[in-house]
């Protein structure tokens, strides 16, 4: 009779767990931006203690793999629930191909009264004025940076709290920590393997080189654009940057696998004392303050011609916000989670020296900033970060040419060029990026006709701003 | 006639149950194959003639559009030449370094020859791509073992920048790529070496014949049609090396040793430029290159089999 009754109670006990299992909503949510990946995680479990009734898998991937692993999921019909968009596949053309669904019903009233007017962007996180993507932090972010070691500096009889703002006075330091540093220490170390990556600095040095110029954008990836013109590449200053590069490299300053190292290991050497100065991103900040807590160091802006800030574009919305797949049939447990983030995750984002927030008010608390460095990097920010003109704002059907742009690419380019040319200087840059601007200019007129061709009633003059200033706010 | 029928009978369905057998060992092989080859195979084709990211709707049809952008793109040509450039250095180093390690090591005199098999077989069972990263830090030009080695040996004075210049990077593969491999091709050419008949190097003995005249006469004849597989087994590795290029030079510096493979995969797979990816297009460049590889395969098979029946 134990038997029987045993098994009774086991089948009792798993028909109870498959049951509360099948009560339970499970959301998967795919990340790439690694800098945010624990402070999802940590902000995560807090959502899990507070509502039992969902579960949240987070799946990471390494930046450079997420566009492959997003257009397989696509193509497969395999979307999860939630995903961070990239710029390879534009929010407005999921939404043109039925994969995302609009999150608007299911976010409380007043939610979106919360954030930046400017999050809620045409085209980013919002088409036909509705929300489809939750930003996961606000959309005035910086690009990179100067990172200086002070250590170094000072075994080579340099001040410390003085780093080269101009080109000439970065390569005069340079120069003196590689012939202090005796084969050993090198001025400059940067990982310059990826397109993407060597683009943007070669791009945002290029903004301080001449007058008139254009402004790099992570929208607007491979892309230059001087709004006054309605150019969509120019080239000029891009040849004194590529200029400035080569003669740090002429005098060995420049640390002797940087064209054959990755950006974390680059990052890795400079923190062992092998440079002084480091370009990269202002993701990596929040890296060095949790990893190497007892190294000394400063950020700083990245050198520029004239001493003036190094620019770099944005607009509204975000480049790295959150949507639902329309297969999901969770998009009320989303955004619910979405809602979590926004009051527990955004602070972590300010106390982590991350990013700032798309909410203001939030942004404001000076209590939540526990690093000066990070100061620094919002006053920096203030400083370089340019919302550019838009002109999606000026006509809603400039939609259709920018989708229809975003599928145009140079067949050379532009960020593996550079690598090239710097490891061997062996094509005429020159007339490089004059075929390289000529193509993109091409791709615009392209888009245009082809957006014209579809019914959109567009025209280059949107794409003109006449009164643009490079280095001021156009919103 | 009654009987006859009735011997005929049970023949009949022992005939029938032998081919449903048969048929039922075939088919989950003939529908591995036609999903998992057949269908992958005809669908690249027909992606080649459209014009599409990967996802979506397939209705841009551009017919030969995509072929034509591709012989009209320098890069396509560089990344085809530089895959048979790889190819031809492979295959060069590792055919006759494995024959030489082959005939060493088939030698009975030589004492803990299975530890020497075993050595020299480690790298082909590791991982292409720890192998790509180690890599990267041995030739690296601070601190490289590579360069440190060469400096201390005093062959040169200052560091070579091996991974950050075009030639001596597809120098850096090539010697990766061989050392890679060559346990595997060293095995093959062992296999090849034990079944050599014995009564001929007996034969050539007792005439007096030296080593190297052995060699020469005897042992490299009758394994040309060995050599054969072990070349076309060297070229196949060398063009499917993605792994160990990727995690090695990405295909850099700039352009300098990106393969065919890497070329497709940053057009199929990777937001190339920061435009949408265009499987179109690399499914073109898969194609003709395909082809290409098809056709030197085919040569190659019928060589090995002329080469066999002039053993015979």
């Amino acid at each position: 009779m134990q038997r029987p009754r045993f098994a009774l109670l086991l089948l009792a006990a798993l028909a109870f767990g498959a049951h509360a299992l099948a009560q339970t909503t499970q959301l998967t949510m795919w990340v790439r931006t690694p800098e945010t990946v624990d402070l999802l995680g940590q902000s995560v479990e807090r959502f899990h203690e507070a509502n039992s009734d969902v579960r949240v898998r987070i799946v990471t991937f390494a930046a450079d793999a997420y566009p492959g692993a997003l257009q397989a999921a696509i193509s497969g019909g395999d979307l999860p629930d939630m995903f961070q968009v990239h710029n390879s596949v534009p929010v407005p053309r999921l939404v043109s191909l039925g994969l995302i669904q609009p999150l608007e019903e299911h976010f409380s009233e007043g939610f979106r009264d919360r954030f930046d007017p400017a999050t809620w962007w045409e085209g980013s996180t919002t088409v036909g004025g509705e929300i489809y993507a939750w930003p996961d932090r606000s959309f005035r972010r910086a690009s990179l940076f100067l990172y200086y070691n002070r250590d170094v500096m000072r075994a080579a009889g340099l001040d410390p709290d003085a780093p080269p703002a101009t080109w000439e006075a970065f390569v005069e330091q340079a120069n003196t920590v590689t012939e202090a540093g005796n084969g050993r220490v090198y001025g400059l170390h940067l990982g310059f393997t990826s397109g993407w990556f060597n683009e943007r600095v070669i791009l945002q040095l290029a903004t301080t080189a001449s007058e008139d110029h254009g402004v790099p954008a992570e929208h607007l990836p491979g892309r230059m654009v001087n709004w006054t013109t309605g150019e969509l590449f120019d080239p000029s200053g891009i040849q004194e940057a590529i200029g400035f590069f080569a003669e740090l490299m002429a005098s060995d300053a420049v640390h002797p696998d940087f064209l054959n190292t990755g950006r974390s290991q680059a990052t890795a050497q400079w923190a062992a004392g092998q440079a002084a100065f480091l370009f990269d991103g202002s993701w990596r900040l929040q890296e060095l303050l949790r990893t190497e807590p007892d190294l000394d160091f400063g950020i700083a802006m990245l050198p520029s011609r004239d001493g003036g800030p190094v620019l770099w574009g944005v607009e509204g919305g975000s480049q790295n916000a959150f949507a639902v797949a329309t297969r999901s049939p969770n998009a009320a447990a989303a955004a619910r989670l979405f809602e979590w983030l926004s009051d527990d995750y955004y602070p972590l984002l300010i106390e982590g020296a991350v990013d700032l927030t798309p909410i203001p008010e939030l942004n404001a608390r000076d209590e939540l900033y526990t690093s000066d460095a990070f100061r620094e990097l919002v006053r920096l920010t203030e400083l370089g970060t340019i919302v550019l003109p838009s002109p999606v704002m000026e006509n809603a059907d400039q939609l259709e040419t920018v989708v229809r742009l975003a599928g145009k690419t140079a067949s050379r380019p532009f960020g593996e060029s550079m690598q090239g040319f710097l490891a061997e200087g062996a094509f005429d840059v020159s007339a490089f990026l004059a075929s390289y601007g000529t193509q993109q200019n091409a791709f615009l007129a392209e888009a245009l006709s082809e957006a014209r061709a579809d019914g959109a009633d567009v025209d280059e003059s949107d794409w003109v701003f006449p009164n643009w200033e490079p280095a001021v706010n156009h919103y | 006639m009654t009987s006859h029928a009735g011997a005929r009978a049970p023949r009949v369905h022992r005939n029938r149950s032998r081919l449903l057998w048969a048929y039922a060992f075939v088919v989950p092989q003939l529908i591995l194959v036609t999903a998992f080859t057949l269908y992958p195979i005809v669908m690249t084709h027909v992606y080649s003639l459209f014009e599409w990211p990967g996802f979506g709707p397939l209705d841009r049809f551009v017919g030969l559009r995509n072929y034509t952008r591709i012989l009209a793109d320098e890069l396509f040509w560089n990344a085809f030449q530089k895959s048979f450039i790889f190819m031809a250095g492979t295959v060069a180093l590792q055919l006759p370094l494995a024959l030489l390690i082959a005939i060493l090591l088939n030698s009975e005199r030589l004492y803990g020859r299975n530890v020497y098999r075993t050595l020299f077989f480690i790298p082909v069972v590791t991982t292409s791509a720890v192998i790509g990263i180690v890599m990267r830090s041995i030739f690296a030009s601070h601190d490289g073992l590579v360069n440190n080695g060469l400096q201390l040996l005093g062959l040169i004075d200052r560091p070579i920048r091996w991974l950050a210049q075009g030639d001596t990077a597809m120098i850096a593969l090539i010697l990766v790529a061989s050392w890679k491999w060559l346990g595997i091709k060293m095995i093959m050419w062992l296999a090849g070496l034990q079944s050599l008949p014995v009564e001929l190097y007996d034969a050539a003995k007792v005439d007096g014949a030296n080593f190297w005249q052995t060699f020469r006469h005897i042992t490299v004849p009758l394994l040309v049609p060995v050599g054969v597989v072990v070349l076309l087994f060297s070229m196949v590795d060398a063009l499917t090396a993605f792994d160990l290029i990727f995690t090695m030079t990405e295909g850099g510096p700039g352009f300098a040793t990106e393969f065919m493979e890497l070329y497709i995969y940053r057009y199929a797979f990777t937001s190339f430029a920061g435009g949408l990816p265009q499987l179109g297009y690399a499914s073109a460049a898969g194609v003709f290159f395909g082809v290409t590889v098809f056709l030197i395969s085919l040569v190659l098979s019928l060589l090995a089999r002329r080469a066999s029946q002039v053993r015979r």
